[in-house]
């Protein structure tokens, strides 16, 4: 068996499109492939082989009716279990919402990627309700790291990140409110893109913190990155050129919690532009975290008061404790926030594209879910995204790139934009990707498939 | 450069004490089980902690 869905998604719909492969064999080839080798990843909640044959069946009969199949004609993806896919109830990884009435119509976004001939294979697993860097579940399970199974995805968006970097499907959906694409990408070594705030569409999309929620892909190219960027935004975008990027690096807490391979590839990538240090890092990411803690428990408030047993208890307590909070304090943090965008956006003014970690750090154990912060250990599941969550807090466009080393565990950098700049992101990520910096590179579990004769 | 935030002590406080907690939470209609108390009352000392950083009081 040709294991078609381990290429890119730009050339799956190449091949499919030219007619040498249906979109048919290449899901048949995916859903075997998850079938033998998903289960220990614990990122699969829902496998949805039938509206999944129906679509790729889809596909083929467009193209023997000699119609334009779309730009993704054929690739197989998956979706964060907080999607609304028609006929499935949405239940943002939590059992309080296993029983909901089933979605009567497919997300905007995902309904936008049918239409480019994508083809739905599966649900994947999250923090419960988003609230989370680590893609630990109490109802569904702790997702595993394909590059060490022993090791965290990172979250909330790791099942999403966990089935590309295994090589299931080449593309997936999460979303990012603080970090929870970017956080899984850099540890699970893939291409995550945290937009421009709202520039991709929320539609049928279960909600965490409002202010910060965004929808985010993950893939193993820029060219497919690039490609679903301009299917979701549902119009045609503009290429730009990495040769006139005006690029500098963060420097302050971003260099103090990072890892030396990080701070390199900063300095090499940057050249001779310099090093910023955005004021107050800090107190941004506390009034980000204090408007997502509000944001959030309010959102649940109501189901709090009726089921509050029913939620995984770390989520629970931290949602009852956000619906505490005085919204007198939060419209501090938010005021906060209005002065802090203007200061940096200022500060930033002269710079098309700042450098960042993406984590500071590999994937922790599992058994060990701490990271090491400011000379302590932290929590991994509140504080894997402290280097994320200040640049959502500016409403910043912020691509993760993975470094290339291949045989150790992954790492990413954001790549962060001015807001609707994402084509300045991209054309830096290609030109990174051309010089050999970044890339994607197969975990051992995928390797170890190969050995066993899965692939050919 | 930009100009930093003043720091801005006192203002709203998040509530700590058990009296304080159950007077909120019977303001917002949510009542607290037991079992939640300890986890709940964790997370409004990290709470407290974020805003008195946010306020710049911890020295930032």
């Amino acid at each position: 068996m040709t294991l078609w869905h381990r290429m890119t998604a730009c050339d799956i719909a190449r091949v499919v499109r030219a007619r040498d492969v249906t979109a048919r064999a290449v899901l048949e080839g995916c859903l075997a492939d998850i079938e033998a080798r998903a289960a220990p990843l614990v990122a699969v909640t829902q496998l949805l082989a039938e509206r999944a044959r129906a679509e790729a069946d889809a596909v083929d009969a467009r193209i023997a009716g000699g119609e334009d199949p779309g730009p993704l004609a054929g690739v197989p993806y998956g979706v964060k279990d907080l999607f609304d896919v028609a006929g499935l109830p949405t239940t943002a990884g939590s059992r309080v919402y296993a029983d909901a009435p089933p979605s009567p119509r497919d997300a905007k976004a995902v309904a936008r990627l049918k239409a480019a001939g994508a083809v739905l294979v599966a649900t994947l697993n999250m923090d419960e309700f988003a609230y989370g860097f680590a893609t630990i579940n109490a109802a569904y399970g702790t997702t595993r790291n394909p590059h060490d199974l022993a090791r965290l995805a990172g979250g909330s968006s790791g099942g999403s990140a966990a089935v590309v970097a295994a090589g299931l499907m080449p593309l997936a959906l999460g979303s990012d409110t603080n970090g929870s694409v970017r956080v899984p990408a850099s540890l699970t070594g893939l291409y995550g893109l945290k937009p421009t705030h709202t520039a991709l569409p929320l539609d049928g999309v279960f909600p965490f913190a409002q202010s910060f929620d965004d929808v985010g892909p993950f893939t193993t190219s820029v060219e497919d990155m690039e490609r679903v960027w301009a299917v979701l935004r549902g119009e045609p975008t503009m290429p730009h050129t990495a040769a006139e990027l005006r690029i500098a690096g963060l420097g302050g807490r971003f260099r103090m919690n990072a890892d030396p391979d990080q701070l390199a590839a900063m300095d090499a990538i940057a050249d001779e532009g310099p090093l910023l240090e955005i004021p107050e890092i800090g107190r941004a990411r506390s009034a980000a975290f204090l408007i997502t803690a509000h944001e959030g428990g309010t959102l649940h408030r109501a189901a709090l008061a009726k089921q509050a047993l029913e939620y995984d208890p770390q989520v629970r307590d931290r949602l009852i404790a956000g619906a505490l909070l005085p919204e007198a304090i939060v419209d501090e943090a938010r005021a906060f926030r209005a002065d802090y965008i203007a200061r940096v956006t200022a500060m930033l003014a002269d710079y098309d594209v700042v450098l960042a970690p993406a984590t500071p750090g590999t994937a922790p154990r599992i058994e060990e879910p701490r990271i090491k912060i400011d000379g302590g250990m932290r929590p991994a599941r509140a504080d894997l995204g402290i280097h994320t969550q200040a640049i959502t807090f500016l409403g910043f466009p912020s691509l993760a790139v993975p470094m290339k080393r291949p045989g150790t565990l992954p790492l990413g950098l954001q790549l962060i934009g001015k807001p609707g700049e994402e084509n300045r992101l991209f054309a830096l990520a290609r030109e990174l990707e051309m010089r050999g910096f970044t890339g994607v590179s197969a975990p051992a579990f995928v390797a170890e498939t190969r050995k066993e004769g899965i692939a050919q | 450069m930009t100009t930093p935030t003043p720091p801005r002590p006192g203002g709203a406080a998040v509530p700590r004490s058990r009296v304080a907690i159950d007077a909120v939470a019977a303001a917002v209609g949510l009542p607290i089980p037991e079992a939640c108390r300890p986890g709940v009352e964790a997370n409004l000392e990290l709470l407290a902690s974020h805003v008195r950083r946010m306020r710049g009081e911890d020295g930032e």
